[in-house]
């Protein structure tokens, strides 16, 4: 899995993901709030509950992934491994 | 422009900064579409002792939608942003949820604490009440099984009530149980609903609200359903199975007056079976008269009506058992 590939080329590929296309974020960006109003108010129920339900499914995975990485086990830093990530020393 | 309107754009101004940034926007999003996310709070345990309280019935129920309908969590949200009272929050939840399952018990939000509304059919026969309660399924069991209930003296001096003695109950069950296995063979109508009445007479539907009373299931320990998703489906289904079971059983009890031949077959079918079990016979045979009727297709109970749901319903549940 980690065969040569270094920290910048993952920064890569992560910002190469395309972001979700959330039903919500795109009404916050299209509709005004009312004055003294933080949401928008003259959305119909049911663009409303697709909104609402997408945002907690994205979140839920969010959650998911989170919780899976968090269980990751730590990658060896072996030479035999192929890796030739640096072991700096640090003066005591 | 005034200071009040000044400061109510400085609102629009932010939150249209804030959309526009990736994180801010997706944090607002969050926080307008699924404010419960960021309370984490069990729900069920704060209820306990705050049962009077309307903010705590109203969180409690917006939670219960948050978890079994997005949909009703969205609509219930709103209208608490635009100031519902608790009247208006209590109909439109309930409402809703009833509209999501149709055959659950009407409830308010008091109720909630109990757990899912359960409507609890089951019978006693022995019990004093159960004569003057269910005459006719009391009549059911003098005509057919000869379980005739006696004059007792009452608890209150000087009256007396009609009583079914426990052990002539219990005799008449074992009686019962190959005749309706027989009835259940036959596969067609109006056989399945003579059988589901006596199931439902002798407690044998396998479905609680129809097997025990109330008192029954709390005195043993049972858990009410949950007010969540799974809680809701189970409810929903076994109040279903219970309306088929009593629709299929007030047929039978009908047919029972107009089908001589059936109520003759009956009696000779539970004569044919006592004479059985007092010869401790392993098998009998019993004969019911022909019917034309046709067989349902097969579907599920759950889609049909009248006669066939009754039908459906017994070749589901009980037929492959045979």
């Amino acid at each position: 899995m980690f065969n040569g590939m270094t920290t910048t080329q993952l920064q890569d590929i992560l910002a190469a993901v395309e972001p979700v296309d959330l039903k919500g974020l795109a009404l916050l960006r299209r509709r005004q709030p009312r004055p003294g109003r933080w949401f928008p108010a003259d959305v119909s129920p049911r663009v409303l509950a697709e909104a609402a339900g997408q945002m907690m499914d994205y979140m839920q995975g969010c959650g998911r992934a989170m919780e899976h990485i968090a269980r990751l086990r730590p990658v060896p830093l072996a030479p035999t491994a192929g890796l030739a990530a640096p072991v700096e020393e640090f003066p005591l | 422009m005034n200071a009040r309107r000044e400061l109510e754009m400085t609102a629009s101004y932010l939150v249209r900064g804030m959309a526009q940034d990736m994180a801010l926007g997706l944090a607002l999003a969050a926080s307008w579409l699924d404010p419960l996310r960021f309370c984490p709070t069990n729900y069920m345990e704060d209820l306990y002792g705050n049962e009077e309280d309307p903010e705590t019935l109203m969180r409690f129920a917006v939670n219960v939608a948050r978890d079994c309908a997005p949909r009703l969590y969205a609509e219930m949200v709103q209208g608490l942003r635009e100031g519902w009272t608790f009247s208006q929050f209590e109909d439109a939840f309930c409402d809703a949820l009833k509209c999501l399952y149709p055959h659950l018990v009407s409830f308010q939000l008091y109720d909630m604490i109990y757990g899912v509304p359960l409507d609890f059919c089951g019978l006693e026969p022995a019990s004093p009440e159960f004569v003057s309660n269910h005459p006719k399924l009391a009549a059911v069991l003098d005509r057919f099984f000869g379980v005739r209930p006696l004059l007792r003296p009452s608890y209150v001096p000087g009256e007396t009530r009609m009583e079914i003695l426990e052990q002539d109950f219990d005799e008449a069950s074992k009686i019962a149980e190959p005749v309706i296995q027989s009835l259940i063979a036959e596969d067609r109508q109006p056989y399945a609903d003579l059988a589901l009445l006596l199931m439902y007479l002798f407690s044998a539907t396998g479905n609680t609200l129809l097997d025990y009373t109330a008192d029954q299931f709390w005195d043993c320990g049972c858990e009410p359903f949950q007010w969540d998703r799974q809680g809701l489906e189970m409810a929903n289904e076994a109040m279903l199975e219970a309306r088929i079971v009593l629709d299929a059983a007030d047929r039978a009890l009908n047919s029972m007056e107009t089908e001589l031949d059936i109520a003759d077959a009956l009696i000779d079918n539970i004569a044919a079976v006592r004479a059985a079990l007092e010869r401790k016979e392993k098998y009998v045979k019993l004969a019911w008269p022909a019917r034309s009727r046709n067989r349902c297709r097969a579907k599920s109970y759950r889609r049909a009506a009248g006669a066939d749901a009754g039908l459906l319903f017994v070749r589901d549940c009980y037929a492959q058992d045979d």
